[in-house]
């Protein structure tokens, strides 16, 4: 998957986030699409139906050293 | 006079508690002092962007009365510090090094400055930083680049830039940062102090401005690594205002300084952390490993997990939630942004919010296993922070967006991983380069495990000479 610069010059002017310019445009789709390599790989390797976004502090808390978590 | 103050601004931040509750130095000599070393620093670093000189006199001179009075007294009582400019304060405004930030009014304290407060510290001074803390570098268009404490033509780095100039400068004791993927430990590593980016969730971040809340924490940049536990010490902790502070119980950091690390198992990252690393800074991180060897820790090589992929979700994460923060600001007045922060946060309105909601539903996984493939084989894990000699302003005041991006990139690398991950990490002096420039090393600890950071970085500094060594400014 990958998205074309022209596609984020469209999107930018539809949803009125912040003006940018084709030369930028380029620019950070070229940033974007670097993302998705790198980010989609992990993504979908750790993907699990039930996973909860706002529940890390309890898994940190899961994983504390016996200091703190009293094992 | 001068001679006293020379003294008195190269003494640690414990030893100048202790001496001010033995009653050797009142608390007033230590502020005029600390005030007349910001004087002098002040053009060569540009650390400082207010300076509280009647407030901090008057704390003082009440300090003094309440010592004579033999009341008791907190643990920084009369310690002038410093804070990043972006903590909230009833009557103060925040800038956050921006032009925009003054006019928004503080609506409360935050509860870190108050924990200070309450410790007896004296707020001296607000402190330079990268605007809006988005940036590794110190960099900045409104107030002027902070500048290393070492040596003037070279960052300081950032975002927390002021917090380690001055501190390293030795205008205050110790400064408080904010670190969302490096932001405590760059400027720490570049200054030659020792800087914590604390677990996720052990310091409060109420009333402090956000870059990123999922990825945000605050922690102390000192002179020594007693001093850093001192102040952790006082700043850790449940906070019912910061619905994301953990109710885990602070352990006593003070008492774990004189700990033996024999036997206690040290990892060295056979991949990344160290890809293109300089033969400086590589024959530096070995000498480290060899002092820990020599004090009877196991060190061993291991392969962790590709670090590279967390440094890219990270940032998909910070720049998705800087967008938000900074949307009406960017469309209605981009004028006053500085290009680096700017240019930093316009990713973020092109990220879908799928791909947002994915990389903060796995992080738990990601982070749990990464905890079970690194720590079930060492204790704690050591890298470098920078992998090349500090820069200098020059360098690195680019202005060209898409090569900031790159810039940055390079800087964080060996950082910003561990935000993603939520894990603790504290930066220790390791030496200099050719230069006379600081070398960070950053030690990693399982969730929560702040305690052995700074029991093997305390083993390490008393082995090393570093902490003893001052900038000539």
């Amino acid at each position: 998957m990958a998205i074309s610069s022209d596609t984020l010059l469209l999107q930018s002017q539809e949803f009125g986030t912040p003006s940018i310019t084709p030369e930028r445009a380029a620019d950070l789709t070229a940033e974007f699409n670097n993302l998705l390599e790198k980010a989609t790989p992990l993504i979908e390797r750790y993907r699990y139906l039930y996973a909860d976004p706002f529940t890390f502090l309890s898994e940190l808390e899961a994983q504390a050293h016996p200091d703190v978590s009293g094992e | 006079m001068t001679t006293l103050h020379q003294q008195l601004h190269w003494m640690t931040l414990t030893e100048v508690a202790n001496s001010i509750r033995q009653r050797d130095i009142s608390v007033s000599e230590i502020i005029e002092s600390s005030l007349q070393r910001i004087e002098q620093v002040r053009p060569e670093i540009n650390a400082f962007i207010e300076v509280f000189a009647d407030e901090a006199r008057e704390a003082a001179t009440e300090a003094d009365r309440r010592l004579q009075c033999g009341s008791p007294v907190g643990p920084l009582f009369g310690v002038p510090i410093g804070y990043k400019d972006m903590f909230s304060q009833l009557g103060k405004r925040a800038s956050g090094a921006s032009r925009i930030m003054g006019d928004v009014k503080p609506l409360a304290t935050a509860t870190v400055l108050r924990r200070l407060k309450d410790a007896g510290a004296i707020n001296i001074a607000a402190l330079n930083m990268s605007e809006f803390a988005a940036g590794p570098t110190g960099h900045n268009d409104h107030f002027g680049h902070c500048r290393n404490a070492w040596h003037q033509d070279h960052v300081s780095g950032g975002s927390s830039s002021g917090s380690g100039a001055a501190t390293a400068a030795g205008a205050v004791y110790a400064a408080i940062g904010s670190d969302t993927g490096g932001s405590v430990r760059l400027p720490a590593a570049f200054n030659g102090l020792v800087g914590l980016k604390p677990t996720w969730g052990r310091i409060s971040r109420h009333a402090t401005m956000p870059r990123s809340w999922t990825l945000d924490t605050v922690g102390p940049l000192t002179r020594t690594t007693a001093d850093c536990a001192l102040m952790t010490s006082v700043i850790a902790g449940y906070d019912t205002l910061d619905s994301t502070t953990s109710q885990l119980s602070v352990p006593d950091y003070m008492s774990c300084l004189d700990a033996s690390v024999r036997g206690l198992r040290v990892g060295v990252p056979a991949n990344y952390f160290r890809d293109d690393i300089s033969d400086e800074i590589n024959e530096l991180f070995e000498d480290a490993c060899q002092v820990l060897i020599e004090q009877g820790c196991q060190v061993k090589i291991i392969e962790v997990p590709d670090p590279g992929e967390y440094d890219a979700i990270a940032n998909a994460i910070s720049k998705t939630e800087a967008a938000s923060i900074h949307s009406k600001w960017m469309r209605e007045q981009p004028q006053n942004y500085g290009l680096h922060a700017y240019s930093r946060t316009e990713f973020g309105f092109h990220v879908p919010a799928t791909m947002y909601v994915d990389a903060l539903s796995v992080r738990g996984a990601v982070m749990r296993d990464f905890v079970s493939k690194v720590f079930s084989k060492v204790d704690v894990m050591l890298t470098p922070v920078l992998n090349f000699e500090v820069p200098t302003i020059d360098e690195t005041d680019e202005r060209n967006p898409e090569r900031i991006s790159s810039m940055v990139g390079r800087i964080t690398r060996n950082t910003r991983p561990f935000n993603y991950l939520g894990l603790p990490a504290l930066t220790v002096p390791c030496g200099f380069t050719a230069n006379h420039l600081p070398v960070g090393l950053q030690i990693v600890g399982r969730p929560f495990a702040e305690t052995q950071l700074f029991t093997l970085a305390s083993a390490y500094e008393k082995s090393t000479p570093w902490k003893d060594f001052h900038p000539s400014l």
